[in-house]
């Protein structure tokens, strides 16, 4: 089973060996539980690998190594219960949280999203998007269903187009920056600021990047959709994504419901997984 | 004509070994000093929020053995996919010290990296006191009793030359 290089050396040494010989196609997440085994997840499939069972140290030397030995550096993200690797990958903690919850104790599971790229999977989006205009996309599915993949290759072909992107990268998942070295291709015209908080780093991209387009991954607050005003203002076209199972139910949801009646997004693509395999429909908002 | 030459070599000997032990003496000072210094630079670049390695490796320019040891650990958090008190552990029983010092060294190392800035700078701040005081003792003991090995090995060659002239 493929993984990145960075993940084999932060995973407990007593489970590679199973993770090395389990045959999984594009693994998407990996969950640790205390007391049971390692289990990879794929959009087909979920496996319980032959692994030894997970164990404190486990999940303490998984913590430790995630975070850099620098547990004192990620005290807001491990506030909202995660860390992110320098490859993209995100991983969520489970445990006590103690003192201002910057600090996770007694852990008991751990769940490793692990980004990839699928080359051209946006190929006929963007084509579309060539032919009818760039205009403002929202990308929209429930969770786990590819939407940061989509966005990453999206970005990739626009920005190959000669379009200037600016990409607002909160968590490090879309562009899976390693210090000064980009994990993913996103483009010869992209620009990417990672980490801070996405209001934030989207005005900063706004002021000094001069983009064309302006992408980050998902909105989950009012302050981004004050940036999105702000960046339409602006005259930027956006590219987003967000959390939703249906229109009807992203309606009964009043961040959604306000975005929705702000008609800023135009055009809504829909992922939906079927039997395993990423279903695309376009509509119009 | 050789005794002079036995003797000439008799009295060598007693100031080389009279030196090397006001040297040794001397040199535990330093080490400690080099520790010291290289820990409060940890200090400031964890209150900054560095990251441990990157801080480590700063602190690494320190001379002697305290940039040494803070680089050979950095270099092998990289290299090693182990956690920092298992490779802290490790380099301590390579480093030159008393079992206090290495106690002390051990309690830090079991803190680092793993808690929040405030803990992590007061496990730092304790065991820089404690290094502190035991290089301030080192450094009176030196003063007291390095010449005095200097002499006393000195005048036990004189003595021994006498005796066998």
């Amino acid at each position: 089973m493929k993984l990145p290089n960075e993940l084999m050396n932060i995973l407990p040494p007593e489970l590679l060996p199973a993770l090395q010989t389990a045959k999984i196609d594009h693994p998407e997440e990996m969950r640790l539980r205390i007391n049971r085994r390692l289990t990879v997840v794929s959009a087909k499939q979920t496996v319980t690998l032959d692994s030894p069972e997970i164990t404190a140290q486990h999940l303490d030397h998984l913590l430790e190594r995630a975070s850099g030995c620098s547990v004192h550096v990620c005290g807001e993200l491990l506030r909202q219960g995660y860390l992110h690797t320098a490859s993209g990958c995100r991983i969520g903690f489970c445990g006590t949280v103690a003192g201002d919850g910057t600090v996770l104790r007694a852990l008991t599971s751990a769940n490793i999203r692990i980004p990839h790229a699928i080359p051209d999977c946006a190929r006929g989006i963007a084509d579309q998007m060539l032919r009818e205009g760039v205009e403002n996309l929202l990308i929209l599915s429930p969770p786990g269903c590819g939407k940061t993949t989509l966005l990453r290759d999206l970005i990739r072909l626009l920005s190959a187009s000669g379009f200037r992107i600016s990409v607002a990268d909160e968590r490090g998942e879309v562009a899976g920056q390693s210090g000064r070295k980009p994990g993913f291709d996103l483009g010869p015209n992209t620009d990417v600021m990672t980490g801070g908080s996405k209001a934030e780093t989207a005005m900063m991209l706004l002021r000094s990047m001069n983009p064309q387009i302006l992408a980050f991954d998902e909105i989950t607050s009012p302050r981004d959709l004050a940036v999105i005003r702000q960046a339409v203002g602006c005259g930027v076209t956006l590219l987003a994504t967000a959390h939703a199972e249906s229109r009807a139910l992203m309606k009964s949801r009043p961040l959604y419901r306000e975005l929705l009646n702000s008609h800023i997004f135009r055009k809504a693509l829909w992922i939906r997984l079927e039997q395993g395999e990423r279903c695309y429909e376009m509509e119009r908002l | 004509m050789l005794r002079l030459l036995g003797g000439v070599l008799l009295l060598a000997s007693a100031f080389w070994l009279g030196r090397h032990a006001s040297l040794r003496l001397r040199q535990r000072p330093r080490q400690l000093r080099s520790l010291i210094d290289a820990l409060e630079i940890l200090h400031a670049d964890i209150s900054a929020l560095t990251p441990l390695s990157e801080a480590m490796l700063r602190a690494s320019g320190v001379k002697g053995c305290g940039g040494a040891f803070l680089k050979r650990i950095a270099c092998r958090l990289e290299q090693e996919n182990r956690m920092l008190d298992e490779i802290w552990a490790e380099e301590l029983q390579s480093m030159p010290l008393r079992l206090q010092e290495r106690e002390s060294l051990s309690v830090l190392g079991a803190h680092l990296g793993k808690y929040d800035t405030a803990t992590q700078l007061r496990a730092l701040e304790r065991c820089i006191c404690d290094l502190k005081r035991w290089e301030q003792e080192a450094t009176e003991k030196t003063r007291a009793e390095a010449g005095l090995w200097l002499r006393l090995i000195g005048v036990a060659g004189v003595l021994l030359l006498i005796v066998l002239w």
